[in-house]
């Protein structure tokens, strides 16, 4: 029932484990990870920015990725809480919420260890590089898992949510 | 309305602010320790519950009541709850999340650490009461102001 999803989700610690699994789900990365030459450069591209401290720093609320070739949109969240308790809280508040399971599909992806990926969010370049390296299979295990899910169920329908609203990520929960 | 007390672990905070929403610990006055200690799910609920959403009750005016441990970075994984909520069609309108982890003293962050992370319930469990006890008028106010917030 789940593979019914037209909002997928990836989410990690940080966003880097995130970022690359949407990145291969999209296409916009393909193969084994590259050397270290185009590794960096391949950071830099996820980030969006030259500082691709940013992939180690987790980040509030969802943040849009792209949209696959079934329509379905891609996101990222990467709140700094294990993955488990993420999954939980995400699939526990929607379901408070009155979304039925199958609206969405939750995809973890483990993240390097927890002293490279904070040295890496400190600024060191070998240990970003190290997290990356280590991290692209986790990354690619998860899209490839999340895509045979999703294309051996029936097509991602399109109508129902307006997800365009996720466009817009500016939400003021303190307002709430 | 659904009322989501957070705090880290939806052990002692979150709970204990739940439990005076729903008139099952003093608003008027603090409690004995004993009482802290005996108000339901205190100090009991293990690590894989974190993340979940956790019933407490139904108040005086039919308002669900939750706790809900959120661990680290609390505001932007409730962050990302609901709008994922919201882009999958749900409504997040009968939703009100409070924080309840402002009223947290140290008492009840090395003791709920020992008890429920280093599973040192003996040590643990009567530092993490005592900090409650002392919290109990931040949290007796936490939860007053929630239910002036509610219709």
């Amino acid at each position: 029932m789940r593979a019914m999803a037209h909002l997928v989700i990836y989410h990690s610690v940080r966003p880097l484990g995130a970022c690359l699994a949407a990145a291969l789900h999209l296409e916009r990365l393909q193969g084994p990870c590259p050397p270290a030459g185009e590794l960096a450069d391949t950071l830099a591209r996820l980030a969006g920015t030259p500082d691709w401290r940013t992939l180690f720093r987790p980040f509030s609320g969802l943040r849009p990725a792209g949209r696959d070739g079934a329509g379905r949109l891609v996101c990222l969240v990467a709140p700094g809480a294990s993955t488990r308790v993420t999954d939980r809280a995400l699939a526990g508040l929607a379901t408070l919420a009155g979304v039925p399971r199958d609206r969405y599909w939750l995809a973890a992806v483990p993240e390097a260890p927890w002293a490279l990926a904070a040295l890496a969010g400190a600024g060191s370049r070998a240990a970003a590089l190290l997290c990356a390296r280590l991290a692209w299979p986790a990354a690619a295990a998860a899209a490839d898992a999340t895509l045979a899910a999703l294309v051996a169920s029936a097509p991602a329908p399109v109508a129902g949510a307006d997800l365009q609203q996720t466009r817009e990520m500016e939400w003021p929960v303190e307002q709430r | 309305m659904i009322v989501l007390y957070h705090c880290y672990s939806a052990n002692h905070t979150s709970l204990t602010a739940a439990n005076i929403h729903l008139g099952r610990l003093p608003l008027d006055r603090r409690p004995t320790y004993h009482e802290v200690l005996a108000q339901p799910g205190f100090d009991t609920h293990h690590r894989r519950l974190i993340g979940t959403p956790l019933p407490m009750g139904i108040d005086d005016h039919g308002h669900r009541v939750y706790c809900w441990g959120l661990e680290a970075g609390q505001q932007r994984l409730l962050a990302a709850a609901l709008q994922l909520a919201e882009a999958a069609g749900g409504s997040t309108a009968d939703l009100l999340p409070v924080g309840a982890l402002a009223a947290a003293n140290w008492w009840m962050r090395v003791g709920g650490f020992l008890s429920r992370r280093c599973n040192q319930v003996a040590l643990g469990r009567p530092l993490v009461a005592v900090g409650t006890w002392l919290a109990y008028p931040a949290l007796a106010q936490c939860a007053r102001r929630t239910c002036g917030r509610l219709p």
